[in-house]
């Protein structure tokens, strides 16, 4: 081994890289070459010199972090809460909009067509059957969908 | 010959890790909960490592103060997702390694900025801001390429094997390797350069 190819393996010996035979070589070539040692003795000052070079945190920066994790943490709890809150009404908004398609759907063609020329059937409306539907079945199920979803935002929080 | 110091303290860093592990493990699982207590405790532990990572990486003790700030509360944020599958230690210290390397990128277009600025205004550009409070050595870090000043500063805690490096910056071993070594090969040339050896 010369001392080109021991000093490219310097850096890797001093950290522990090197391994097996290439490791005993380089130990070989170290015992008899005072300029290679000089190499590594060199690298090992730096390696001290850096770990040497350190800041310390102070307790200032730990007060930091934990303040903004509190803030973090309300602001979390506060949008998980606005989440569950809103959910009651998004999902009586989504039920009434289910139970209005599932009930307007036998008259689906009727609907379409009138929507078309933009002129309302007033005698489709006042059929018995879409008016308890409108009158009594949608707010029933409204209500229940928003109690159970109240009540799932209460369990979970 | 003897043993490397730096390889020792890194052997001595792995035991002490193993008998460290099982209650770090405990303090993350509570922290993960929403205990502020747990992740406190955590946050002393690890706050001079995350400090010196992002030190050595942007190179101005104010920036690391920021950037350690924002590791731990990125941390804390995304702790629930925290699968364990490295350990705590690596998996925050590549949110660091993240946060630092976004703090350069800011560095580099605010440079940019007032560099295309005084053009412009034909005046003196601003003097750029890495290596304005590093110690002699760290401000040689600045000189080298990110990928090696980032594998160095991870190397220099002292605690982590080239494999967590390697986890910590989504790199290969071998490529890990190879930055440390020319990084250091370079770090060498440069500290003579400046009589720093």
């Amino acid at each position: 081994m010369n001392c080109w190819q021991a000093q490219a393996q310097l850096a890797d010996y001093s950290a522990g890289f090197l391994q097996g035979e290439a490791r005993e070589h380089l130990q070989a070539h170290l015992a008899v070459c005072p300029a290679c040692r000089e190499h590594l003795a060199q690298l090992r000052a730096l390696d001290q010199l850096l770990a040497g070079e350190s800041l310390s945190a102070d307790e200032a920066l730990v007060h930091r972090i934990m303040a903004q994790v509190q803030e973090a943490d309300i602001l979390r709890r506060w949008r998980r809460r606005w989440l569950l809150d809103s959910l009651g009404p998004i999902a009586a908004a989504l039920s009434l909009g289910a139970a209005m398609i599932v009930i307007a759907q036998p008259y689906a063609a009727e609907w379409t067509a009138a929507l078309s020329t933009w002129q309302l059937d007033w005698e489709l409306l006042a059929q018995p059957q879409w008016a308890l539907g409108t009158v009594v079945g949608l707010p029933l199920v409204a209500g229940a969908v928003a109690w159970l979803t109240n009540w799932l935002a209460e369990a979970l929080t | 010959m003897a043993m490397d110091v730096v390889f020792a303290n890194r052997l001595l860093a792995s035991f002490t890790d193993q008998a460290t592990a099982t209650s770090e493990t405990a303090l993350v699982a509570r922290a993960r909960t929403g205990d502020h207590h747990a992740f406190e405790v955590l946050v002393r532990q690890y706050r001079n490592r995350v400090l010196n990572v992002a030190w050595r990486i942007v190179s101005e003790a104010d920036a690391a103060q920021d950037v350690a700030q924002e590791t731990f509360i990125k941390a804390y944020q995304q702790l629930p997702r925290f699968r364990g599958k490295s350990k705590f230690g690596t998996w925050l210290y590549r949110i660091a390694v993240n946060e630092a390397r976004g703090h350069l990128r800011a560095r580099r277009r605010r440079q940019a900025r007032w560099e295309k600025q005084a053009t412009l205004q034909a005046v003196q550009p601003v003097p750029a801001e890495a290596g304005e409070q590093a110690g002699p050595i760290v401000g040689l870090l600045q000189e080298l390429p990110e990928k090696q000043r980032v594998a160095l500063a991870l190397f220099y805690l002292q605690e982590l094997s080239v494999a967590e490096i390697a986890q910590a910056v989504r790199a290969p071993t071998g490529t890990v390797k190879a930055w440390l070594s020319r990084g250091r090969k370079r770090l060498r040339e440069l500290a003579q350069e400046r009589e720093l050896l």
